[in-house]
């Protein structure tokens, strides 16, 4: 292909829902992938952990997901580190993804018009909640039928799996404490979906689905794309810049072959970053020109800046109420069948100490997990020791609040033009630090997860305050290239679209000016739904 | 609930396309055998690991950590750990023998049940009075104790009866009344 109507960067979310959009109105679509396709063959959903074992002694290897970080190293300052997970090939992180699915509410797009902290969204609740629909529809998300300020509700989900014994126990103890606590909405197919088989409740869908019974971009968008016929996939093309024509306008895609090195340019009439928010901005930053010497449509210098995500901390306490009541198959759909929306901007609570919220998630509550997430969390040794853990095994609860960490100037990324990747293109630099105002909102959710516990009078297993996951553990980079209503203070318009270069679009989590505390797949589906429809529609009038 | 059988579960799914996946799940992985050598460790430091972590799980109506074959876990996983890591590992061993040595005139391999117990006793303490190099070496070893014990077939069918990895028609969920019924007190 000489020239393509539009060439989409990356497979995942957010790339494989531009390219299964775009196809299916007839745009000549190419796709170019970091990597290749994951054969499901070969993926060890159903291997126990001594079978694993067994099998790594031999030499043998499950599929590798992430990306090394040797293959593809990134740079951190001194004693700021960041935990980039990164997985090259097709559908990207939907191969292994957490499958949580909340719709962003006003109280998210329109944050900034109340605390004055960062920049509103260009769009409210009223200009996605239809692409929530479709993407809920198409997703096979399923849930319950609450609707609330937080979380808006959906009309279109699958039924929601019963709640294990724990997360029984979780909600007595959240009603008592009014704080509300909802099913959780995940996309698993709790009914067969669109020719496929419904969920297995293996509970493995972290190593990949041997049925594609819950989302990814490989199963559910890509290959739907590539029946239309209007779909050509380049894999293991490793993009380094956009190129530009000489009226600021990008002409096409400088990438380097994974497998052999070589350089390669493809020709664009219009370009589709989905490379995951902290590629594509690497990508624009290091696609600078004379036009645009600090990067690709950055004349207002916030490409790359104001990076933002969740801070995560974990509680973990026994239930006596469960305790020596023996093995229970609480592997259901992976993670947590409920879920607690943010709290803490209701009128009956006090008013934090500091901005935005948390909601909270429970992942492996009850025997979901080996005896050991209990055993190394007991004091003791021998006979007696052996006996608590089989006596608490089945009454672990797991606590996993989910904070919103603010975006800030200074927490940004940038590239290092003395410091080269093995394609001699120039590393990117992550600087990435929390603050006070994180700092003061993980208290509140020791806090209430404290309180939880303590309602429930369980054997809460020792907390250091101190301790939070570092930067990037969340998996949900945001605001490196996020959208506004300003060009000064934003990369991107209300629909994705560069303010300065405008057959560029960015569609993965970099357009979110905040992060939020939910977890953004659906949000980002919704939204590269919403501007590749824009994008035909002015590629059809004749303005790209 | 159920665990469907794989030729039910076949039906169920009732794609063809998987039909032929379905051959590599649950591949049969026989237990590693007396041919076991080990990968790290010397012969020496494998009776010391093998006893110590008999002593953190020991045999009760179920296996312990031996018939678990936990010190194989351990030498295979320190065989693959960074070289700090294992040099580490195998300083604190030596000083447990050391220790050992001067509590009881032994090697802790050589001491019988109730005095091994004795020294790691000490060791487990909260606080410890012992050298707090050992106190963190027991932890390494008790940490790698009972990830290798859990994950063992051993302990997995026989300790803790876990039926889960598997397909299932149906998820149930919470199917006790007296949970559901259970109320705070006020």
């Amino acid at each position: 292909m000489s020239t393509a109507d539009v060439v989409v960067i990356g497979s995942g979310a957010s790339g494989g829902m531009a390219a299964y959009n775009l196809t299916q109105k007839g745009v000549k679509v190419l796709l170019l992938d970091a990597g290749e396709e994951f054969d499901r063959r070969y993926f060890w959903t159903h291997t126990l952990p001594y079978q694993a074992d067994a099998r790594l002694r031999k030499g043998d290897e499950p599929p590798r997901f992430f990306l090394d970080k040797k293959e593809q190293p990134y740079l951190t300052p001194e004693g700021k580190p960041f935990d980039l997970m990164r997985v090259w090939g097709r559908g990207g992180k939907t191969n292994v993804w957490g499958r949580v699915s909340l719709r962003m509410s006003d109280l998210d797009f329109a944050a900034a018009e109340r605390d004055g902290w960062g920049i509103p969204w260009p769009i409210r609740y009223a200009d996605i909640a239809p692409y929530y629909d479709k993407a809920e529809q198409l997703m096979g998300v399923c849930g319950g039928t609450d609707d609330s300020d937080v979380l808006p509700g959906s009309k279109v989900l699958m039924p929601a799996p019963a709640p294990r014994c724990g997360e029984v126990f979780l909600r007595k103890a959240c009603d008592k404490l009014r704080i509300p606590i909802v099913a959780g909405r995940r996309a698993n197919f709790t009914r067969p979906h669109r020719g496929f088989a419904p969920c297995h409740y293996c509970g493995a869908c972290g190593q990949g689905c041997d049925t594609a019974s819950f989302f990814s971009s490989a199963d559910h968008l890509i290959p739907q794309a590539l029946e239309t016929g209007n779909l050509e996939i380049q894999p293991n093309a490793v993009v380094a810049r956009i190129l530009v024509d000489a009226n600021g306008r990008a002409s096409g895609v400088q990438y380097f072959d994974r497998k052999t090195g070589a350089e390669r340019q493809v020709k664009a009439r219009v370009v589709v970053l989905g490379a995951s928010a902290m590629d594509s901005t690497r990508i624009l930053l290091n696609s600078k020109s004379t036009r645009f010497p600090n990067g690709l449509g950055n004349g207002s210098d916030q490409l790359g800046r104001n990076f933002c995500e969740q801070m995560m901390v974990h509680v973990r306490g026994f239930l006596p109420q469960l305790y020596g009541r023996g093995y229970t198959n609480d592997d259901g759909i992976g993670g947590e069948h409920v879920y607690m929306p943010r709290f803490n901007h209701r009128p009956d609570r006090p008013k934090p100490d500091y901005l935005r919220g948390f909601g909270m998630q429970f992942w492996n509550t009850g025997s979901q997990t080996t005896g050991a997430d209990v055993a190394q969390h007991l004091p003791g040794f021998g006979a007696a020791f052996k006996a608590e853990v089989k006596k608490r095994y089945p009454a672990l609860v797991s606590l996993h609040p989910f904070g919103e960490v603010l975006p800030r100037p200074e927490n940004r990324v940038t590239v290092d033009e003395s410091r080269r990747d093995r394609y001699g293109v120039p590393l990117m630099k992550i600087d990435v630090a929390f603050g006070d105002n994180e700092r003061k909102m993980r208290k509140h959710m020791y806090d209430t997860c404290q309180e939880i516990l303590e309602t429930l009078k369980a054997e809460i297993v020792p907390i250091d305050r101190e301790a939070n996951d570092p930067p990037g553990s969340s998996i949900h980079e945001h605001g490196t290239c996020r959208m506004g209503k300003d060009p000064k203070t934003s990369v991107l318009n209300s629909f994705n679209q560069m303010h300065e270069v405008g057959n560029v679009f960015v569609v993965d989590g970099s357009a979110f000016p905040n992060a939020s505390e939910k977890n953004p797949t659906l949000s980002i589906v919704a939204l590269s739904w919403r501007a590749t429809d824009y994008l035909a529609e002015e590629l059809r009038a004749g303005r790209l | 609930m159920r665990p469907i059988d794989r030729r039910e579960a076949l039906r169920a799914l009732g794609a063809p396309a998987f039909v032929p996946l379905l051959k590599h799940f649950h591949p049969s992985v026989p237990q590693q055998d007396g041919g076991w050598k080990p990968l790290l460790l010397a012969e020496g430091e494998i009776e010391t690991v093998t006893q110590l972590a008999e002593r953190i799980i020991p045999a009760t109506d179920t296996p312990g950590a031996r018939q678990a074959l936990v010190h194989q876990y351990i030498d295979f996983v320190l065989s693959k750990a960074a070289p700090e890591r294992r040099d580490r590992f195998r300083e604190g061993l030596t000083w447990l023998d050391k220790r050992s040595q001067a509590l009881f005139g032994s090697p802790f391999a050589a001491l019988d049940a109730a005095r091994q117990d004795e020294l790691l006793g000490r060791l487990a303490a909260i606080p410890s009075s012992e050298d707090p190099a050992g106190v963190a070496f027991f932890a390494a070893a008790k940490q790698l104790t009972v990830d290798g014990y859990y994950r063992s077939e051993a302990a997995m069918t026989q300790e803790l009866g876990f039926e889960g990895r598997t397909f299932l028609a149906e998820f149930k969920g919470c199917t006790h009344p007296e949970h559901h019924a259970w109320r705070l007190e006020e």
